[in-house]
């Protein structure tokens, strides 16, 4: 049976127990790491890439971004789940900019860790109304720009996210829009994904006009 | 080419100065004279007598009634060989000219219909031929009943000898007149306009009717010809305007020394009317007496202009006041020599008037110094209105400032109230909560997952707070969003099919964030209690808006086993639930049967404007 390999970095010890005693209680999942400071994960990542990294930002010796952002850089496919006390927008924003598709709200019941991780490798991503309209808000196309370099979200996608931020579920924005749940979710990850890129592209011009690139 | 007139005058003076040098033998200063009767030219042997020209014959022969003539030989060589022409400066009440015996011109004369002074010279070609080889002569009569009874010396030869003379007088003694005449009344409409509308400005008013005086003054030298019934009162005004110009120019360099005498401004004006009054009502036989007493005695305003300048270069040590004395003595010597020309006294008659330049630059020092003063009113003007602007931009930021600060003090009191409002919150919500589970606690009545559920609960509680009360947050329906998110996953394991349905809902929802923290609260309240307690198998959530009035409604429906709505079990919190749904004004009613629960929420909607 194929496994997945997970690594988890979390400073908090009964947070990291709790974490590592879920996934291994389920069979098909195969813990690889349990790290709590950024400067190990980082020399795990290093060694190998896990298929998930669940990952806490705020580590005692850094930001857990930087390590979503490494893992992403090394292997595409890396799922990242951030663990986040509030679900608030801007920490959970940031870490979708980093390149995480997934999160999850550290008092969740035991059973959400696993079924996040399943959700995230079958292609999908949980996404809550306020990150949905944030993320509307942020990838909006600016009004001094050209139509062509507008939004980068498709109209399809923009649609989910409207209805997503309205409070609807997945089943029932796939129902609203005659596609699968497991569509919608498809297209939320998607649309994570399109928010990392959109931020780097930003960075970069950002970077372009300070002069730090030639 | 175009010359200056200020230029043309100098350049005729210079003209007249080096061709009356050049010209002396065209020029007869001396003729013979004869008194005797009309109309036909005295014989060669009458008693002609050698007089020196100009000459006058009025003094020593009053009452005179026969006509005096003038006799001057000149020779011509070759008659035919060139123009030639009689050219006399000055002919003040015209005369009738002969050469050998036939009329050669005949000027105007003062008759009873019309009063005649010729200020302009005169001239007239001879023709060729009435002149002969050797010696000609030429004659002048002159009218007895002129007042003057003057003649100047003549000149007498080739064109292109004494037209240039002639040329250069007209030039001086008549065109330089009208320009003067039109350039002064043109400035003093001008003047005279401004000070009308800033009747303060004394000095516009001064020298606008210095220069209308003198305009009109100067118009005694263009017109020269009088309807004889007009005469008395053309002479009226002329003396006025004499008169005016003197008292007005000298009250103006009265008060440009700093001179303010208001009785000498009345005596002044008292002085003026005095003689145009006296020739205006006693007539003509006060013309004389007015001529020669009440013009000498505004040579006297000349005296007093000179002690102003005096005082005002001693004062003010300027070059503007140094002009100014310097026209005022020249002014002064100008009136003198005026007086006396026309007097008939003492200087040469031929001699052009000289107050009509001295006038001229007294006027111009005046409007330099008016020019000058409005300048500086203009600048002072401009710095008071840029003082005026610095000072308003000062008042502008001091109001910007206080502008600012009372915006500060308003933000800082809705800071105040909102933090009042949180920790009244907390105080009710998340804080009564932690210590009933405390004392819980403490008593021993909860076992680990009791504790576990209490924690949860204020869990829930504070992230309910965060949603609601977080800025930038879109209010009620973002936070059910939320909210219905955040449980999904504990429906989901509690296996229970949490389903939400939204009717005419619009996009956004004008609640207060207060309001919409009570009412998530009891929601959560109910969705809780369904988790905790109801065994259902499925629980619907319902918003949506009734109208008339406007309601935003809120049903929870479950197919659990229900309860006894009359005695609810404890836990339940169905007495928070009202006390919440009282203090936000809305209606909260539950039913309950063994086939499930129904509870609704109305929360009344603040009528639209």
């Amino acid at each position: 049976m194929e496994t997945i390999g997970i690594l988890v970095v979390e400073d908090e010890t009964e947070f990291l127990r709790a974490y590592c005693e879920a996934i291994t209680r389920e069979p098909d999942f195969r813990l690889v790491g349990a790290v709590s400071t950024r400067a190990a994960g980082m020399a795990v990542l290093e060694q190998s890439v896990p298929d998930v990294l669940v990952v806490d930002l705020g580590l005692p010796d850094g930001s857990g971004s930087d390590l979503i952002r490494r893992a992403v850089q090394l292997r595409s496919d890396c799922d990242c789940l951030v663990v986040t006390v509030f679900g608030d927008d801007q920490h959970v924003i940031d870490a979708i900019a980093a390149g995480a598709t997934g999160y999850i709200l550290k008092d969740s019941p035991v059973g959400e860790l696993a079924h996040c991780i399943r959700q995230m490798r079958a292609g999908g991503a949980p996404i809550s109304p306020s990150i949905a309209r944030r993320l509307l808000a942020r990838m909006r196309a600016p009004a001094d720009q050209p139509a062509a370099q507008g939004s980068p979200l498709s109209e399809r996608e923009t649609e989910i996210l409207q209805l997503v931020a309205k409070g609807l579920s997945f089943a029932e924005v796939g129902a609203a829009l005659g596609i699968s749940a497991h569509t919608v979710v498809a297209h939320v990850k998607k649309i994570y994904r399109k928010l990392s890129v959109h931020s780097r592209g930003e960075a970069v011009f950002e970077a372009g006009q300070l002069g730090l690139l030639k | 080419m175009r010359v200056r007139p200020a230029a043309r005058v100098l350049l005729g003076a210079l003209a007249v100065a080096v061709a009356s040098a050049a010209a002396g033998q065209t020029r007869h200063r001396e003729a013979d004279f004869a008194v005797l009767g009309d109309a036909t030219i005295p014989p060669q042997d009458a008693p002609w007598q050698h007089v020196i020209l100009p000459n006058q014959w009025k003094a020593d022969r009053p009452g005179e009634t026969r006509p005096g003539w003038y006799r001057v030989t000149f020779e011509v060589s070759e008659p035919g060989r060139e123009p030639w022409m009689v050219y006399l400066p000055r002919l003040r009440e015209g005369g009738v000219l002969y050469v050998n015996g036939r009329v050669l011109a005949r000027v105007p004369e003062p008759d009873a219909k019309t009063w005649v002074r010729w200020m302009r010279p005169h001239a007239f070609p001879i023709p060729p031929d009435d002149l002969r080889p050797g010696e000609n002569t030429l004659h002048v009569r002159i009218n007895p009943a002129n007042r003057d009874r003057i003649i100047s010396s003549m000149h007498i030869g080739p064109d292109e000898e004494v037209r240039p003379l002639y040329e250069s007088r007209f030039f001086l003694t008549y065109t330089l007149a009208q320009i003067i005449s039109a350039v002064t009344l043109s400035v003093a409409l001008f003047v005279i306009a401004v000070w009308l509308r800033r009747r303060m400005e004394l000095d516009y008013g001064l020298f606008g009717l210095a220069c209308l005086f003198w305009g009109i003054h100067t118009l005694n030298y263009v017109i020269e010809e009088v309807p004889e019934p007009w005469w008395i009162y053309w002479r009226v005004v002329r003396y006025a305007a004499t008169g005016g110009f003197a008292v007005a120019i000298t009250l103006f360099y009265l008060r440009f020394a700093g001179i303010r005498p208001r009785g000498m401004t009345r005596a002044f004006a008292a002085y003026w009317l005095s003689g145009p009054l006296a020739l205006a009502v006693g007539g003509s036989a006060w013309h004389g007496f007015v001529d020669r007493f009440y013009q000498g005695g505004l040579l006297l305003m000349g005296l007093v202009m000179i002690g102003a300048a005096v005082r005002a270069v001693w004062r003010q040590r300027t070059a503007l006041s140094a002009a100014f004395l310097a026209c005022a003595l020249f002014g002064l010597a100008g009136s003198v020599h005026d007086y006396l020309l026309s007097q008939g006294l003492v200087v040469d008659p031929e001699g052009p008037y000289l107050l009509y330049f001295a006038a001229a630059a007294l006027l111009g020092v005046a409007a330099v110094q008016l020019v000058d003063r409005f300048a500086r009113s203009l600048s002072a003007v401009e710095q008071m209105n840029a003082t005026l602007a610095l000072q308003v931009a000062q008042k502008e930021r001091e109001l910007a400032a206080n502008y600012e600060k009372l915006r500060g003090m308003e933000r800082e009191r809705a800071v105040s109230h909102e933090r009042q409002r949180i920790m009244q919150d907390m105080h009710d919500g998340l804080g009564s909560q932690l210590l009933t589970s405390l004392a819980a606690v403490e008593r021993g009545a909860l076992d680990p997952k009791g504790v576990a559920q209490v924690l949860r609960d204020a869990m829930d509680e504070m992230r309910l707070a965060i949603d609601t009360l977080s800025p930038g947050r879109e209010g009620l329906l973002e936070a059910l969003g939320n909210l219905r998110y955040r449980l999904e996953p504990r429906f989901r394991a509690a296996g229970i099919e949490l389903g939400f349905s939204y009717r005419d809902v619009p996009e956004r929802l004008d609640i207060s964030a207060e309001d919409a923290l009570q009412i998530l609260r009891v929601l959560q309240e109910s969705l809780t209690n369904v988790l905790k307690h109801a065994r259902a198998k499925r629980v619907g959530v319902e918003i949506s808006l009734a109208r008339d009035p406007g309601r935003f409604v809120l049903v929870v429906t479950d197919d659990g086993g229900g309860f006894d709505t009359g005695v609810p079990p404890a836990g339940r919190g169905l007495t928070g639930m009202r006390r919440r749904a009282a203090a936000i004004g809305a209606a909260l009613a539950v039913a309950s049967s063994p086939q499930g629960t129904r509870i609704s929420l109305e929360y009344p909607l603040a009528p639209r404007p």
